[in-house]
């Protein structure tokens, strides 16, 4: 027989508990699903001796940890000199000449990596980091291996499109400039956007870029160029 | 005893002046513009005629009163343009007339010193006045804040996305105006192709001619002067706000012409024209690209008039790109 307590078909106790039950499994499983961490997040620790010698205002002494924090040579270390380092915590306040000095320094540290791994983040960290002055270093330390090493030319490429014009105006200079064929399609979608021909510096830029690979600027040439060059 | 005499005089006295308060408060809320309009809250009238103040910026804004205007080019005219500059001006057609509301926009571009009490707030306050869908870790800070050729308080703040640009509008209480009222405060009611009118004067304006001292008179010129150019050689670029005082519009807006392109709050499409309602248009369709018009000190002399349009992807800071609000 079904006892109807008050309209439910259950005691009102046995429900509260079921309540009780059903709302503590949802605390458990939100409590026990991983949060997906932003990897690139400095941790409190990597940024620490970062912010002390920022402190004492002595650059040299700053770019003394960069070298420290190099000296792994492995991803980690990568990690830490990119992402705590060069975070917007550590460059705010510096002046134009004291940023330059960290960057300049930086560039040297990671330039010394060997480790693969290493490089795999200096690579990604064209189109992940968030502080433009820095994507516009990377530039500098991708330059040397472009004649050998294909991911250096892939990032050049990415750096093109970048959304702060400082960087991309660099990085069609370096396509032109290093005559990186892998840079011409991407190089002629800045000059013929979406809805016509672009305007500003960033396209002039780019047609000259596209006349030293291409040895044209004419549109036409460009299209031509790319179906005889493109396996 | 008390005596009532003096009591029901001072009562008297008081209610009467109370009542010349509160008129006088009521006359204040009411206060009209140069046109007669009733002022919106926190504008109040300029000492110069047709200029208005706004109290949370400092900035001068001027009235563009409500009616048509003639919005676009005509297809004769963009045939012309094509032939000497072999760019596109499709966009541009048809010619239509255009109704708005009544509005106010800003006088001039804004500038570093005015965004600089914007980025305190931002600093204070956090994200507040910030676009809903604006990218995470969000950083309002101009790319060439630190640059002295761009950064002096009274140049055109440069090197910020439209997510910058409606932060700022939204924290000054006013907003980026749509490319249509951008349009009508450039050039008034007479189809005219600059703000100043139909002549072409380089000098009036911060522009490419001006800024290289040389005439550009087709695209093959303006692609070699800027696709060799250092820019770092460079000392000057933007200009401070008002330095051209022929750059006014019929209705008292500067530096409508050159200087920064300047964010609309419209998503651009190319054929926009041949659909857009008749009534104050704004294109609210979903689009990464946002309309810029105006030119800048790059741009050459067909790309500083006034009915020229032109985007960019709404997260690109360029150091070509500033903006001006509207009310």
């Amino acid at each position: 027989m079904i006892k109807i307590y008050r309209g439910t078909f259950c005691n009102p106790k046995v429900l509260r508990i079921l309540k009780a039950i059903y709302l503590a499994s949802w605390i458990l499983i939100f409590s026990l699903t991983p949060v997906q961490a932003d990897e690139n997040q400095p941790s409190p620790e990597s940024l620490k001796p970062f912010e002390e010698a920022k402190k004492t205002g002595d650059i040299p002494a700053l770019l003394a940890v960069f070298r420290n924090a190099g000296q792994a040579n492995n991803k980690d270390a990568v990690t830490t000199l990119l992402y705590a380092g060069l975070s917007d915590k550590i460059l705010e306040g510096l002046s134009e000449e004291q940023t330059r000095q960290v960057l300049v320094g930086a560039q040297e540290v990671l330039a010394g990596m060997t480790d693969p791994q290493a490089w795999k983040v200096i690579y990604k960290a064209v189109s992940e980091h968030t502080n433009w002055r820095v994507r516009a270093m990377l530039l500098d330390v991708y330059k040397p291996l472009v004649p050998s090493e294909k991911r250096a030319r892939r990032a050049i490429v990415t750096a093109i499109t970048d959304t702060t014009d400082a960087v991309a105006l660099k990085a069609i200079e370096m396509a032109g400039d290093l005559n990186i064929k892998e840079a011409v399609p991407k190089l002629m979608r800045v000059v013929i956007a979406k809805w016509g021909q672009n305007v500003g510096v960033g396209v002039a830029k780019a047609t000259v870029a596209l006349e030293k690979i291409t040895g044209t600027t004419d549109p036409a040439g460009w299209y031509d160029w790319v179906n005889k060059n493109t396996p | 005893m008390i005596k009532k005499g003096p009591f029901i005089f001072n009562f008297s006295f008081f209610f009467i002046l109370g009542v010349f308060v509160v008129n006088g408060n009521n006359q204040a809320a009411a206060e009209t513009g140069w046109y007669g309009e009733d002022l919106p809250e926190g504008l109040s009238k300029g000492t110069a005629y047709r200029e208005y103040i706004h109290q949370k910026d400092h900035s001068i804004l001027v009235y563009i009163p409500e009616g048509y205007f003639l919005r676009g080019t005509s297809e004769t005219r963009v045939k012309a343009l094509e032939e000497h500059f072999g760019d596109h001006f499709a966009g541009e057609t048809p010619q239509r007339s255009i109704y708005l509301k009544a509005y106010y926009i800003d006088k001039f571009e804004v500038t570093n010193h005015q965004y600089a009490q914007f980025l305190q707030v931002v600093k204070e306050e956090g994200h507040r006045f910030c676009y809903p869908k604006e990218p995470a870790r969000k950083n309002h800070i101009p790319t060439y804040w630190q640059d002295h050729r761009l950064n002096g308080a009274n140049q055109p703040v440069t090197g910020v996305d439209w997510y910058d640009a409606y932060a700022y509008c939204q924290w000054a209480g006013k907003h980026l105006p749509t490319e249509a009222q951008w349009e009508k405060a450039a050039r008034g009611l007479d189809d005219r192709e600059f703000p100043w009118g139909n002549i072409w004067v380089a000098e009036y304006s911060n522009n490419v001619e001006s800024t290289f001292g040389q005439s550009i008179l087709n695209k093959k010129q303006w692609l070699h002067l800027l696709g060799y150019l250092n820019l770092d050689t460079l000392k000057v670029l933007t200009k401070p706000v008002g330095s051209f005082p022929q750059n006014v519009s019929p209705y008292g807006a500067q530096d409508m012409a050159g200087n920064v392109w300047e964010w609309c709050w419209d998503s651009y499409q190319k054929d926009y024209y041949q659909s857009s309602p008749s009534r104050d248009p704004r294109n609210e369709s979903p689009s990464e690209y946002k309309v810029l018009r105006g030119g800048c000190w790059s741009s050459d002399r067909v790309k500083v008039r006034v009915a020229y349009r032109n985007y960019d992807l709404l997260t690109d800071r360029h150091l070509e790109i500033g903006f001006r609000c509207a009310r």
